[in-house]
């Protein structure tokens, strides 16, 4: 369990991170949605221990995580552009993180090396930086990390092997309640392996929500009448949003599926359509306004 | 399994050694060229200096091993500390379980075997080869010891200062350069300071503070002169001491020193001020210490030197801290300085508080006036110090000591002409009230002569500042007593009841020497040595023409000969009056005397021993006399005034 409360941090002037408040489940996949400069990075060196807070807790399993050892090696931190000490090779890297993290396992790395098929005696520095990213995977599921934490991992990862990524990842957290923190610019790039979403926008947490949650919450209704659309369903539905397309009407409902699917029967519709939303619709009309002030990070 | 984890962590310090073991080996060659290899080429030359002392092995190549000593430690600290300058490496190291204290000693600690390794290694060469080949007559094993212990410290204190330093910037080029600066900065600062304050303040005695072995407060400066002079044990303890508080304090700011601080110049945001306005005043004080040095003190210089000073490190300053030399618009911090520094030297001056200063004589307990900055001090680490002024106590002499200040205060806007002799006096007051002043001014002492005399001739004075009258008889190995001029005279004293006889002849000359004889003669006759039985030498000044008693027992002993040079060294001697008004005349040539007409030849032994007894040193007399050394072709020119010209000189140009 990982808990961020009230943190503030200021870079010398720039006030990076406001009053921040998260929490992230044992075993889940949180996704930090935010654009560039909103506090991503900070968040997440805070939360990596690099960065002290000036205000606030941030505890795992309720011990502040700031130069406590026997925490750190439970956390491996794979920043936003891997970077390994110069002139290493693969083998050599992995000898380092081993004398770190008591929980490193020879023989994942092996498996791992094999199914990359990664060169282990070839400076890391010389590999493209697609290649220098799946190197760190392997070194980072090496160590067998409670938490793993991950800045924009998946930025300049063809998509065969970002699929290969997601999967092992996905594994861990299936096989050892692996807790995953993950911060992407890009909202669908990681709505697929996310359970949880934080959004950060300038310095601040502005909505942090369970997936499942939130899709079975929230509906998208495409109606159409011979007259007008009756006045007492929309009193009941109350939709978020309305809009209206030659003689189709668009809705977007908050509420039960089955319930709502009721009710509109009940007005003999011409047309009737419930579709699921995707997650950007989701959040543009949850958020009204911010939402769409920060669409571009949405998509 | 935290307790599985050993404190020795082996991966990081193979990392460390990946990183910067190359500096070891750069450092190991360095000094095996220099040392151990070119002592095998003198071998093999069979070139060996004649060379006594315990100094060989640091004169051999001594500027090569000052170069390493000097850059070696702060580069390896560069180097090692990299990781805090890089951002992502900093985040790399800080993300791991590691604890900062554990980095922390990897880091200095490995550095350190790789400072130490190459001066051991090559102890361990130079050992052997002093066994098999016959270096035993440069140096000892104990020197080979003296020579790595002092490496080492030495380049131990760089080291850690250095450390201490990449905790507080973020890059690594600022780090070197900060590193020596605050090597230098103690002696750099407090020269220029003291310097600084003499401009500032009329009367302040920097050279007083100056003399103070400063070259201590630098360890650089320090290294720079090991060459010239033994490394005392109490140094090294010093700077050890020094160079653990440097690693104690490294450790307590990277502990408090912010990760994300990576690629600032400063560290620490409230360090940021502290550094631009330091920067500000050190440029400052640098600019008005050159400028008055080259202008000879012109004020106007003076000022514009400071001003160029004061912008140039002020906006230096910001472009290191802003990380771009487009920062000519941040001025309001420089008004803000200026205004202050503005402010605060008009005060002063304008109150003149230290300036005009001077003591009532009522409140004076004792006085002390002398030329030597050192008299002052007793900081000869022997136990008797012959040399040191005694304060005088005496009502007359404390009045006219602090009459002849008063004067100098008065003429402190008195213009010096080019040229002009000037001395510099150290006043130093100890008051009643237990506190103490010192002064030093630089001025023509011929000005004050009405002032020194009766200081001069005081018997308080001549027991107070005459090395002569502090001597201990008993302690007396032997007394030298050596001519100046070409022939090298010297006499040596050594029997206890000459030595008595001796110094009660010289004692008697000085208390009667008059002041305008102690001008007169200045210079003149042959140096008075004193050795003492635990080895050290007293200069006990000059013994001059106008002392009769001494000259008379060393007529008695028939030892005038040897002690001075007499008469009887002279061939002939040729007399010249010249025209003082005549600038060309004041100090001419041999050649341009030899020419005049009108000149006097002299070839009797009475009549040339009577001018060499009247002769002066200084040039502004009128008659000049050259003597005719017997041997060599050997001359010297000599002066003498109306007064002193005896009577058949005066008869002889009486009638030009």
């Amino acid at each position: 369990m990982i808990e961020m409360k009230h943190v503030h941090k200021q870079f010398d002037r720039l006030q990076a991170l406001e009053n921040v408040n998260l929490s992230i489940q044992k075993g889940s996949i949180y996704g930090l949605i935010g654009s560039n400069g909103a506090g991503k990075t900070t968040l997440i060196k805070l939360l990596a221990g690099i960065y002290r807070q000036d205000q606030g807790d941030i505890l795992v399993d309720g011990t502040p995580v700031y130069e406590n050892i026997s925490l750190k090696q439970k956390i491996f931190y794979i920043p936003d552009q891997p970077f390994v000490f110069s002139h290493y090779t693969t083998t050599q890297m992995a000898y380092f993180y081993k004398s770190c993290y008591p929980s490193w396992s020879e023989e994942r790395f092996e498996k791992l090396a094999q199914l990359f098929e990664v060169h282990l005696k070839k400076k890391i520095q010389t590999f493209s930086k697609g290649w220098q990213r799946q190197i760190a995977f392997i070194l980072a599921l090496s160590a067998n990390p409670e938490i793993l934490i991950l800045d924009e991992p998946l930025d300049g990862l063809d998509p065969v092997v970002r699929e290969k990524v997601k999967n092992l990842l996905i594994h861990d957290v299936a096989q050892r309640e692996m807790t995953i923190l993950i911060s992407s610019h890009n909202l669908r790039e990681i709505e697929d392996i996310c359970d949880h979403i934080g959004i950060i926008h300038k310095g601040t947490l502005i909505l942090e929500k369970e997936l499942d949650e939130l899709k079975s919450d929230i509906h998208k209704v495409q109606v159409a009448y011979r007259d007008s659309v009756p006045n007492k369903l929309i009193k009941t539905l109350k939709p978020l949003h309305s809009e209206k397309r030659g003689s189709v009407s668009l809705f977007i409902v908050r509420g039960e599926e089955d319930l709502i699917a009721k009710q509109i029967r009940e007005t003999n519709p011409v047309i009737f359509d419930l579709l699921p939303l995707t997650l950007e619709e989701i959040f543009i009309y949850e958020m009204g306004d911010i939402g769409y002030a920060i669409k571009n990070v949405l998509v | 399994m935290p307790s599985k984890m050993s404190w020795f962590n082996k991966e990081m310090i193979r990392h460390i050694a990946r990183s910067s073991g190359w500096i070891s080996i750069v450092y190991f060659l360095g000094l095996l060229f220099i040392l151990p290899i070119a002592m095998l080429m003198m071998y093999s030359n069979e070139h060996f200096p004649d060379y006594e002392g315990h100094n060989f092995l640091f004169q051999l190549n001594f500027e090569f091993q000052l170069g390493l000593l000097v850059i070696v430690p702060v580069i390896l600290a560069v180097f090692l500390f990299r990781f805090l300058h890089v951002k992502q490496a900093s985040d790399l190291m800080h993300s791991l379980p590691l604890k900062r204290e554990k980095i922390f000693h990897h880091y200095v600690l490995t550095g350190m075997v790789f400072l130490i390794a190459p001066v051991v290694v090559i102890t361990l060469i130079i050992m052997i080869l002093h066994s098999i080949l016959d270096f035993g007559r440069l140096f000892t094993l104990e020197d080979l010891f003296h020579w790595a212990g002092t490496t080492t410290v030495i380049a131990l204190i760089l080291y850690t200062a250095s450390v201490m330093i990449a905790m507080v910037t973020g890059i690594s080029a600022v780090h070197a350069i900060l590193s020596y600066i605050f090597l230098f900065f103690p002696f750099g600062f407090v020269l220029l300071l003291f310097n600084n304050l003499k401009i500032l303040f009329y009367g302040f005695p920097s050279d007083f503070f100056l003399d103070q072995q400063l070259e201590k407060m630098s360890p650089i400066t320090y290294a720079a002169t090991l060459n010239g002079r033994g490394f005392h044990w109490n140094d090294a303890a010093l700077f050890l001491i020094i160079s653990v508080v440097f690693y104690a304090a490294a450790l307590l700011i990277y502990k408090k020193r912010k990760v994300e601080q990576a690629s600032e110049a400063i560290a620490f945001p409230k360090l940021r001020s502290v550094f631009k306005y330091g920067v500000t005043f050190c440029t400052m004080i640098l600019g008005g210490t050159y400028f008055s040095g080259v202008s000879d003190h012109n004020l106007a210089w003076t000022i514009f030197g400071y001003v160029i000073g004061t912008i140039f490190g002020y906006f230096i300053a910001e472009m290191v801290l802003q990380k771009t030399w487009r920062v000519f618009g941040r001025v309001k911090g420089l008004a803000v300085y200026a205004a202050i520094v503005i402010v605060l030297v008009l005060g002063v001056k304008t109150l003149g508080i230290y300036d005009n200063r001077l003591p009532d004589v009522a409140d004076i307990r004792s006085v002390q006036l002398t030329n030597d900055p050192r008299l002052y001090l007793n900081h000869s680490e022997k136990d008797e110090d012959y040399n040191r002024m005694k304060p005088m106590k005496e009502k007359a002499n404390i009045a006219a000591v602090q009459r002849m200040h008063r004067q100098i205060l008065a003429d402190r806007n008195l213009k010096h002409r080019k040229h002009e002799p000037l001395t510099d006096f150290y006043i130093h007051y100890e008051l009643k009230n237990g506190s103490s002043l010192t002064r030093e001014y630089s001025v023509n002492e011929r000005l004050y002569d009405d002032f020194f005399k009766p200081i001069y001739e005081s018997e308080e004075y001549k027991l107070a500042a005459k090395s002569i009258f502090k001597v201990k008889e008993n302690k007396i190995k032997t007394i030298n007593i050596s001519a100046y001029g070409p022939l090298n005279k010297k006499l040596l004293l050594s029997d206890p009841e000459e030595i008595k006889e001796a110094l009660s002849a010289l004692r008697k000359d000085m208390l009667a020497e008059s002041y305008q004889d102690s001008v007169y003669y200045h210079d003149r006759g042959s140096m008075i040595e004193i050795f003492m039985g635990d080895g050290q030498v007293v200069d006990a000044g000059e013994f001059n023409p106008g002392y009769h008693h001494f000259s008379k027992w060393l007529k008695k002993k028939n030892l005038l000969n040897r002690a001075a040079v007499t008469a009887e060294d002279f061939s002939h001697a040729l007399i010249v009056k010249v025209d003082l008004a005549n600038k060309g005349d004041m100090d001419p040539s041999k050649k341009e005397l030899e020419s005049k007409e009108g000149s006097l030849v002299i070839r009797d032994k009475r009549q040339m021993g009577q001018v060499l007894d009247q002769a002066s040193a200084s040039v502004d007399k009128e008659y000049k006399v050259i003597f005719y050394y017997k041997i060599d072709d050997s001359y010297e020119i000599m002066s003498f005034d109306e007064d002193h010209a005896p009577d058949f000189v005066k008869k002889h140009f009486l009638n030009r």
